[in-house]
């Protein structure tokens, strides 16, 4: 069961009960959220079991945690650190990866608005090798991946829910791109 | 004729930067999302009816009277130290060497400063906390 992406009110309403201690609440926060947490937490650890327990130890978390929950942010967003931090306990590299990354490295960033995703749809071949490829970036990149185009997070939330500057979050997000066009170029030159 | 090792050329072969940012961006979007298992939210509730919850951090008169109390009794101290009469120092020294002699006070000294370090410090933090809670955020009293 998933929550219409147009009622924040509604989620509002529930996070505001289940910090009153509502179960039930709650449970509709998880049932809204469970698939966007796992997922962050399988591409971010490559681990489907090791990601189970990031979610719901995630979940338990937040609940505990729930009634000192200020909403200065989007409930999604504080849930996201939650995951992000866990992350970071299992994986410590993730963390220092995400720290070597430069603030400054962004002017070449591509205008999204630009393309064209449609017509890029025509090329399935090309778009299989790309998610194949997007798992072997380094785990700092996939996760910046994973909140951007799948959970469709801003460049400042990401910055918020991996404690980094914005500068960072698009220096990776462009060089993980880059990486991915480049590997697209050498795929396209590779002989068959 | 073609040459032996020249590339066969691909379907988008030769795209512009734009065209490849374009597939990339593609890519990127339609990433699959891997499915929760079945069990997540069965099992995450089951933990949850038996966790209960962290009370809200709230200051209470209690906090307020206590942190105020310390700050201003280590207030007091620094002021009376230094507006003491030189003459009372003096004797005060005096008595702290005697006492410190009688009761072989030296070993204790390090563990007395340390306390004390340890009160100041947990004074200044919990003043700060009320300070930055009642006036800076505005929030009322528990």
């Amino acid at each position: 069961m998933q929550l219409p992406e147009s009622e924040p009110i509604e989620e509002d309403r529930l996070v505001r009960r289940a910090q009153k201690g509502d179960r039930e609440a709650f449970n509709l926060l998880v049932l809204t959220h469970q698939g966007f947490v796992y997922n962050l937490a399988v591409r971010s650890l490559s681990d489907p079991d090791e990601a189970q327990d990031i979610a719901q130890e995630a979940f338990l978390r937040a609940w505990m945690a729930l009634p000192r929950f200020k909403a200065r942010s989007r409930f999604r967003t504080w849930l996201f650190r939650i995951v992000v931090n866990l992350c970071y306990t299992r994986l410590p590299g993730l963390r220092r990866e995400l720290d070597a990354l430069p603030v400054d490295e962004a002017s070449g960033l591509m205008d999204e608005s630009r393309v064209n995703p449609s017509k890029a749809a025509e090329v399935s071949e090309q778009r299989d090798y790309l998610h194949r490829q997007i798992e072997n970036l380094p785990d700092s990149y996939r996760v910046m991946i994973v909140l951007r185009y799948q959970q469709g997070f801003s460049y400042a939330e990401i910055a918020e829910i991996l404690e980094l500057p914005m500068g960072t979050v698009k220096t990776g997000l462009h060089r993980a791109r880059k990486r991915l066009r480049e590997a697209l170029q050498t795929y396209q030159e590779a002989p068959a | 004729m073609k040459h032996k090792d020249q590339p066969i050329p691909q379907p988008g072969q030769g795209k512009s930067t734009q065209e490849l940012n374009a597939v990339v961006e593609d890519a990127l979007i339609t990433m699959r999302v891997a499915p929760p298992p079945a069990d997540l939210a069965r099992n995450v509730m089951s933990r949850v009816q038996k966790t209960p919850q962290m009370p809200a951090f709230r200051l209470t008169w209690l906090d307020l009277t206590l942190s105020a109390f310390v700050a201003v009794m280590l207030l007091l101290i620094v002021i009376l130290g230094s507006a003491l009469p030189p003459e009372l120092g003096l004797y005060l020294r005096q008595e702290l060497l005697y006492w410190s002699m009688r009761v072989q006070l030296d070993p204790l000294t390090p563990l007395l400063v340390l306390g004390t370090a340890l009160l100041l410090v947990g004074g200044v933090v919990l003043l700060a906390g009320m300070l930055e809670r009642y006036l800076v955020r505005g929030e009322g009293l528990s």
